[in-house]
């Protein structure tokens, strides 16, 4: 198998498909930048153009795009505390503090940084793996789905501590969101109005826009200031990296943690950042200033959402089942290269899974220099003042609004959610946990119904299931227990309330 | 409901032509053996015979797929749509649109609403998902099919499996041990391409436990594999790929094909009921296991599904609006298209063997489609509701 | 009562209202699909009543009700706290120059600028997301932000630039408008 990794290795260095991969990796890098799009817009500027390329070619065009997403995309989230996309939710919650404290070219360069070092443990994890993942998906039948799903949702448990209530309840509330449109075991419309926007639901983008940009858009104009509180910022991007290296075994930790749950198909791919967040804030010495802005809350999820792009390429090429728009789309952009996603590519076309390992690798390479280059001045955006900056950002974000399915209602819904997101923040309502739910709901649902109608009851027992039965239990009440060890609380005062979102 | 456009409108095709112009660049240098060059040629002998009269000159055509991009129905339309450009008279650039949502309801209302029809620009690829509500009569819909003129017609294989460990290893097994067994099947929602299925399972009495909810064909062949499912279907495009490795393992055994319909029989499929898998349709194996050919309104209902959902599973609509001259050379340019030598034996390869109707068969196969009398429709949807929790739509 | 302890308890009644809301609509679903949305509407709505009453039992008994979730970045942030701790002296008026300032004004801000982006949205709808683009922009940072002539104009005409690149580029579609017959871009 090192053979033919080396032979591939060739194949993905030859001159032209450096150029198609620089080519992918420049739209990707574009399409994270921006807020609201994603690895599925990419591939739909992509797709057409793919089909008569040779497959190495077209992998490479393909794959450069969809590996460096999740760098790029660290950009909106650590400057404006908007996720940048799918992938990059959980980064806000301390990047964005610490851009607010000035550090914004430290949070970038860790970010950056990591999200590479994350992106090759994940290509070398892919390369490893594909030979074994067969038995591994195997065993992960719809009762293992549900408690994966459980287990990203009790990452609110993480998230809403101090505010267990408004946090349980925002989670509801964004489940109920998550439930607009077609039910998945029936052709039943749920909360739609008749409305043909909402027969699909509320897209993702629309609701990380709404609940978390324009919030803070009008809060910053209302409080008249920049989104950095200091004038000058600190820290370099090389701090950021020293940063990273101090922090490498936690960076390791959740590569893997990250490329796990990417090859969990279905649920793992939506919640990687924020189950690398609450992990890393449950396992680190002194976990105080999460969510305050330390940096470790930025390196765990960052490490393990690019590391996770290549563990959802597993099932993607293994059983041709996507686990996100982007890998549905990729799989599409494989049959017009003439590759048929299925078990044969191991036994056949080992050649080319082996093109998108090195791919993988190479293209975040080229994206974490990019944005590294670029860091030392976007992360100026941070010192502008807030009346000069919001005008802008407000037409950015709408239009990248609208592109999520080209319809009025993504405006509309823009407003509205965002109308709720702004009362929510100022009420001390935590915004993550809705967001949490909203997009669990889906397959919370979908695998429960599964498990009950297949094994009744029985499935509680599979030993699968109570291992991550047990995981669940331990991440939210391992913190109390942590907790009262260490003391009594003290009462929340002023210098305590800090930016948590 | 995700909406991409990806028209290879004239004015961005310099960003193409860059890329090209690049690859070409690196190619004669003798450093690449991309597929850059041949396009390129390509591309030149396209532009040397335009026929300037021709009703598509100098005009986009978009291909409206009602699904996300990806999707079978999708890869199909982009497959043909560079060999479009090359055939329909005056070549037109033919660009693929998706337009996705609601099991294609979406795609389909906002052509039938935000489309000039009289301008025949825009067609509609619809396969049975799309169509099938319609036949449901989902509220929803806005489109109404008999609107509409077929150009194109695509045609489906489905073939039915089981776990070779329930201990039935082929056609002949199943036709003994079929009924004493309790089967577990997949299916997403039961107004989809599964009702078919259901329908036969329940035709040949086979005790089943149809559990909803699964995400498509491919979770389902997962839980299959699983060992969570014991009988499975697939359609044909994804068999070569995802079954045959199943078969050759010895965990999934092919029982029967649904069959291609016609008039008022159930013929043969070109490639299950061919070498290697020598199937045998529905209706042999429904007289081997009750011992007289199948009849009634369940069989009429049955038929009419395989119409629907597989034998003329994917149309090429335009509305009846439509100029008859742009009608006329779009069919033109579709049956060019199955003639040329290129596009057969990639077709055959991407797409399998089935049959491509084109001018003067389609209009009989998409009358036939849409013929559904107003009893096998009640019948069908009087058997969701009362199986399957189907939630009445009438 | 301060604005923020009024937002809170009319935001958790409300909240309590949908959920009973999505759980009696959920009684007319299919059975399969009524499940879920009836079990988590019955859990929101019921922990969603307790929510509101211990919010209130706390503004009685201690005159503060958001706890320590309260987001620093939120305009309206810790009005509540800074008045509870005004009162019972462990904040120093002196001391406070860091604290937030009235929320009534901020309030007052806050409503404009929603004013602000709904008036962007209806000049999308009336003339188009291009042009009202570049006139919000304009309009914006002439009269909020006062700045002077150059900013607005080379910031708008950059933004429309880039706006029809990224059109022609990657796709980007703009939102059909009342006056596209009229504008037609």
């Amino acid at each position: 198998m090192f053979e033919s990794g080396y032979e591939a290795l060739l194949v993905a260095l030859d001159p032209l498909r450096l150029l198609w991969l620089a080519l992918g990796v420049l739209v990707g890098l574009c399409v994270g930048l921006l807020p609201g799009l994603g690895g599925t817009v990419g591939m739909a500027i992509l797709l057409p153009f793919v089909f008569g390329m040779d497959p190495y070619s077209g992998i490479a065009l393909l794959i450069g795009m969809a590996a460096v997403v999740h760098t790029a995309d660290t950009f909106p989230s650590v400057l404006l505390g908007v996720p940048g996309s799918s992938g990059s939710q959980a980064t806000i919650m301390d990047g964005y503090p610490l851009a607010q404290k000035g550090d914004a070219a430290r949070a970038l360069g860790a970010a950056f940084f990591v999200s590479m070092v994350g992106g090759i443990i994940g290509a070398a994890s892919l390369f490893a793996l594909i030979g074994l993942a067969r038995p591994l998906i195997l065993a992960l039948g719809p009762p293992e789905l549900f408690m994966c799903a459980i287990l990203g949702l009790s990452m609110v448990g993480v998230l809403a501590r101090g505010a267990a209530a408004a946090g349980v309840l925002a989670t509801l509330l964004g489940v109920m969101v998550g439930l607009i449109g077609l039910a998945p075991q029936v052709g039943q419309y749920r909360y739609t109005f008749e409305e043909p926007y909402l027969f699909d639901g509320i897209p993702i983008a629309v609701m990380a826009l709404g609940l978390f940009a324009l919030p803070e858009m009008v809060d910053l104009v209302a409080a008249d200031r920049s989104i950095s509180r200091v004038s000058k910022l600190a820290g370099s991007r090389l701090t950021g990296i020293r940063d990273a290296i101090r922090n490498r075994w936690l960076v390791v930790r959740t590569s893997v943690l990250g490329t796990a749950m990417g090859i969990i198909p279905g649920v793992g791919g939506s919640v990687v950042d924020w189950i690398a967040y609450g992990v890393t804030r449950q396992t680190v010495k002194d976990n105080s200033q999460f969510g305050k802005g330390d940096i470790r809350g930025v390196i765990g999820p960052e490490s393990a959402n690019n590391a996770k792009e290549a563990g959802a390429l597993v099932p993607t090429l293994l059983f041709g089942i996507p686990g996100s728009g982007t890998t549905a789309m990729l799989l599409g952009g494989l049959v017009l290269l003439g590759v048929q996603a299925g078990p044969a590519m191991v036994r056949d076309r080992l050649d080319v899974t082996l093109a998108i390992v090195w791919s993988l690798a190479l293209a975040n390479i080229l994206g974490t220099a990019a944005c590294f280059l670029l860091a030392g001045y976007v992360a100026k955006l941070s010192l502008i003042p807030a009346k000069k900056l919001v005008p802008f950002l407000l037409v950015i974000m709408t239009v990248a609004a609208y592109q999520a399915t080209r319809h009025w209602g993504d405006i509309l819904a823009f407003l509205a959610v965002g109308l709720v997101g702004w009362v929510m923040k100022q009420v001390g309502w935590p915004r993550a946990p809705m967001l949490i739910g909203y997009v669990l709901a889906p397959s919370a649902e979908r695998y429960l119904h599964l498990s009950m109608s297949l094994h009744g009851f029985d499935w509680l027992l599979r030993p699968l299931v109570i291992v991550l039965g047990l995981l669940v239990l331990v991440i939210v009440f391992g913190s109390q227990i942590f907790r009262l060890r260490r003391g009594k609380g003290r009462r929340p005062g002023l210098g305590d309330m800090a930016g948590r979102m | 409901m995700m909406r991409t456009y990806s028209f290879p409108r004239r004015h961005r095709r310099w960003f193409l032509g860059v890329l090209c112009a690049a690859s070409l660049a690196l190619t004669a240098c003798g450093t690449g053996d991309g597929g850059g060059d041949d396009e390129a040629a390509e591309a030149d002998g396209e532009q040397s015979q335009v026929d300037e009269s021709a009703f598509y000159y100098d005009k986009e055509l978009e291909i409206i797929v009602p699904f996300e991009a990806g999707g079978g129905t999708d890869s199909e339309a982009r497959f043909m749509a560079p060999f479009l450009q090359e055939h329909i008279p005056g070549s037109p650039t033919v660009g693929v649109v998706n337009i996705s949502g609601a099991a294609g309801t979406i795609g389909n209302n906002q052509f039938a609403l935000e489309r000039e029809h009289t301008e025949a620009t825009s067609v509609l690829y619809s396969s049975a998902s799309s169509f099938l509500p319609w036949i449901f009569e989902e509220p929803a819909l806005e489109l109404n099919y008999d609107d509409l003129v077929g150009n194109f017609v695509s045609q489906v294989g489905g073939i039915v499996y089981v776990r070779c460990d329930t201990g039935i290893d082929g056609p002949e097994a199943f036709v003994e041990q079929a009924q004493d067994m309790q089967w577990v099947a997949g299916e997403q929602t039961p107004d989809s391409l599964g009702a078919h299925l259901l329908l036969a399972y329940d035709m040949l009495g086979l005790e089943h436990n149809a559990v909803m909810g699964f995400e498509g064909r491919g979770p389902a062949r997962v839980a299959f594999e699983q060992g969570e499912l014991n009988i499975n279907w697939d359609t044909s495009p994804s068999v070569p790929s995802d079954v045959d490795p199943l078969i050759e393992d010895g965990v999934a055994c092919p029982v029967f094909t649904i069959g291609q319909a016609s008039e008022d029989t159930l013929e043969a499929d070109a490639m299950f009921s061919e070498e290697p898998y020598n199937l045998p349709t529905f209706a042999e194996i429904y007289e081997q296991i009750h011992g007289e050919p199948p009849s009634g309104p369940e069989w009429d209902a049955y038929l009419a599904l395989t119409r629907a959902g597989w034998t003329n599973q994917k149309v090429m609509w335009l509305h009846k609006d439509a100029p008859p001259e742009a009608v006329e050379q779009l069919r033109a340019g579709f049956e060019a298209m199955t003639e040329d030598p290129e596009f057969q034996s990639q077709a055959e390869e991407l797409l399998g063997p089935h049959p491509k109707l084109v001018g003067d068969d389609v209009d009989p196969a998409v009358d036939g489609l849409r013929d559904f009398p107003e009893d096998i429709r009640n019948w069908i949807m009087d058997f969701l509701v009362e199986n399957y929790d189907h939630p009445d739509p009438r | 009562m301060p604005l923020q302890t009024k937002m809170r308890l009319s935001f958790g009644t409300l909240i309590v209202l949908v959920f009973a809301w999505t759980g009696w609509q959920a009684l007319d679903f299919a059975e399969l699909a009524r499940y879920m949305p009836v079990t988590m509407s019955a859990l929101g709505v019921t922990i969603g009543i307790v929510m509101v009453l211990t919010d209130a039992f706390n503004w009685k008994r201690r005159r503060l009700t958001t706890g320590d979730d309260v987001s620093e970045t939120a305009a309206l942030y810790g009005a509540e706290e800074r008045e509870a701790a005004l009162r019972d002296g462990s904040l120093d008026p002196e001391a406070a120059d860091d604290a937030p300032e009235d929320p009534r004004k901020v309030a007052r801000r806050s409503i404009m600028m929603f004013g602000w982006i709904v008036g962007y949205v209806l000049a999308i709808w009336v003339l188009g997301i291009l042009v009202a683009s570049a006139l919000f922009l304009v309009v914006f940072l002439l009269v909020v932000a006062r700045s002077g002539w150059l900013l607005p104009v080379i910031g708008a005409a950059l933004t429309v630039t880039g706006m029809l690149v990224l059109s022609e580029l990657i796709n980007i579609e703009w939102p059909p408008y009342l006056l596209e017959g009229v504008i037609g871009i």
